[in-house]
């Protein structure tokens, strides 16, 4: 290998596996960019790991994934509640009715201790855990939370009311008519259950994500159409600007469950049939602005765009920036530009091609100074001024 | 059985960030919480949860495993065993970890097991027989590009499996070294140590080519 003739070579390898502190790091990466020896064995790390994860996945159909997972939780469940069985034999035959008899009244005994044990782990589990807190509110109504979550409930002449604040619930309500109806009610908005199980996930007064497990609940947040989610479907926001610690990364509107007029990316992402994405809210005017600008080619775009995303997080970079690009040829003036920009920095960052993810990033706040990721650009180029 | 689990939180479970080591964005923490409350209901006997986990997860495992053993239907007999594992192991995992590559521990170590069965051996010597002695009516091995794949492939799945395993939570999982330490229960040294050899035995196969 002719990159062995700098002393610091085998430094290249040792920042890029964390085995050198930051200061050194820093230095080294600076040395890299002027040492050609440096950054051909730079190149060459880049180079084995594109090479790796372009080794191809085969996924499974839908259909196919569909089945394993009916299998994968019959045998679970089968796990659960399995039962020694022993085979008769000698004059043991001589008795097999009786022993049948026997068995099956064996088997029922212990598969309704297995249930009850079960449960009562369960429950004990669920008390215990550091990890959640689990209420039983009444006989219809289970809560489970997140430690940090904040919730409570109330009851009131007419319904019984769940609040949540922040955090994760999952509840679980099982209806014995007559009953008081339950609201679920979140910062933004509220949540009726029609007799089932759900998670409900809110963070910074919004509510990113319902997900149910059974039943159906109907969702009526603010600015958004009501939703009605039955089992196995969920809604998820997508972010637009808000207040996060770190920015948040894009989401393509999924294609399949956004009609043509969810073109804005502040709109919700919802895996369910008929509900559309509604506009955004009045005060984002911004947001409403960019909507209607890039509604005729929303499907394309989005689509395109969801690529690459998919792409950039099974870790195939160079199919990401290749879709990113397309999509920047495409659409410069798409309403999805700036996710896709932000893309664009994250895939060659990823990759390793930190010099040109610098410039992206440059790029990228010079073209959307108010970006919704411009901190984190910021962050990114910052230490390269000083 | 203990699993060991991953010790910080550089894997996000729906989009991370190898890169930087960024924390995780506003859904991705929720989601972080609603796998460790999923995991909770496991442990209580809830299997609807396991339902949860695996459409969160499968895509990520199988893609792990499928790189990992080089065999897309020993992958999915893998993704089957790891996730089947999960309800025994569901009271062990440590929510302040990152689900995804607790779950990728277990999947090594499902791997281990089906591999001392012997089973896996037999198709990989069989994959290997295709790669070295490629049929003459095949006509993607004569395409550039499949040849280089293949030359990546053949590197990649001669070498030790301990040493891709490794090279491919780094490289394509983004797991920092530590934590790949933790999920394989073994020192960081020797992660170093295998990278690097895994790395230098995937040189000549990724060399760029001299010009004619």
């Amino acid at each position: 290998v002719n990159a062995m003739t700098c002393r610091q070579t085998w430094k290249v390898e040792a920042v890029r596996d964390g085995q050198l502190a930051a200061p050194e790091s820093q230095v080294i990466a600076s040395h890299t960019q002027a040492c050609m020896h440096c950054s051909a064995e730079s190149e060459r790390l880049v180079r084995i790991a594109d090479a790796v994860r372009q080794i191809p996945v085969r996924e499974p159909s839908p259909l196919v994934v569909r089945i394993q997972r009916r299998k994968l939780l019959e045998e679970a469940a089968a796990q659960t509640t399995a039962v020694p069985v022993h085979t008769p034999s000698g004059w043991r035959r001589q008795a097999q009715p009786l022993g049948l008899v026997l068995a099956a009244a064996a088997a029922v005994a212990l598969v309704w201790t297995g249930v009850r044990h079960v449960h009562s782990r369960g429950q004990e589990i669920a008390k215990a855990s550091p990890t959640v807190d689990s209420t039983v509110i009444s006989s219809e109504i289970e809560v489970r939370a997140t430690p940090e979550s904040r919730w409570s409930q109330t009851t009131e002449p007419a319904s019984q009311i769940i609040a949540l604040e922040q955090g994760v619930v999952w509840t679980k309500i099982t209806h014995n008519r007559p009953h008081p109806p339950v609201v679920f009610r979140v910062p933004d908005g509220q949540i009726e259950d029609v007799g089932t199980t759900f998670t409900v996930a809110v963070r910074d007064g919004q509510t990113q994500r319902v997900a149910v497990d059974e039943g159906t609940v109907l969702v009526h947040l603010r600015g958004l159409n009501d939703m009605r989610l039955s089992a196995g479907q969920s809604w998820e926001r997508k972010e637009l600007g808000a207040a996060a610690s770190a920015p948040p990364l894009p989401q393509a509107p999924e294609t399949t469950a956004a009609p043509s007029d969810n073109a804005n990316p502040a709109a919700p992402v919802a895996q369910v049939e008929e509900p559309a994405a509604s506009p955004p809210p009045a005060t984002d005017a911004k947001a409403r602005a960019r909507a209607s600008k890039t509604r005729k080619s929303t499907a394309e775009e989005a689509r395109l765009l969801k690529k690459g995303r998919t792409a950039l997080q099974s870790g195939r970079y160079t199919e990401a920036l290749n879709v990113l690009d397309r999509f920047a040829a495409s659409y410069p003036q798409s309403g999805l530009a700036e996710d896709a920009a932000y893309m664009r920095v994250l895939s060659l960052a990823r990759s390793g091609r930190n010099d040109d993810a610098l410039k992206a990033a440059r790029d990228y706040l010079a073209r959307f100074p108010n970006g919704f990721r411009r901190t984190e650009m910021q962050n990114f180029v910052e230490p390269v001024k000083h | 059985m203990e699993y060991v689990v991953a010790t910080d939180t550089r894997i996000m479970d729906s989009m991370s960030n190898p890169a930087d080591g960024r924390p995780g964005t506003v859904q991705d923490v929720a989601r972080s919480s609603e796998d460790a409350l999923a995991l909770a209901r496991l442990a209580g006997g809830d299997m609807a949860a396991l339902g949860e986990l695996y459409d969160r997860h499968h895509a990520a495992v199988r893609g792990f495993l499928s790189r990992t053993v080089g065999d897309a239907d020993e992958a999915e007999d893998l993704v089957h065993s790891t996730f089947l594992a999960v309800p025994k192991a569901a009271a062990s995992f440590d929510p302040s970890r990152p689900c995804r590559a607790w779950l990728f521990g277990i999947a090594v170590r499902m791997m281990r097991r089906q591999r001392a069965a012997g089973a896996r051996w037999t198709r990989m010597l069989t994959r290997f027989r295709d790669v070295l002695n490629p049929s003459a009516d095949d006509p993607e091995r004569i395409v550039s590009a499949r040849r280089d794949l293949s030359r990546v492939e053949e590197a990649l799945y001669g070498m030790s499996e301990a040493k891709r395993v490794v090279l491919i939570m780094a490289e394509v999982e983004g797991m920092s070294c530590e934590q790949i330490a933790e999920v394989l229960n073994i020192p960081v040294g020797t992660v170093w140590t295998r990278l690097h050899h895994a790395r230098r035995g995937l040189s000549a196969a990724v060399a760029p080519k001299e010009p004619a």
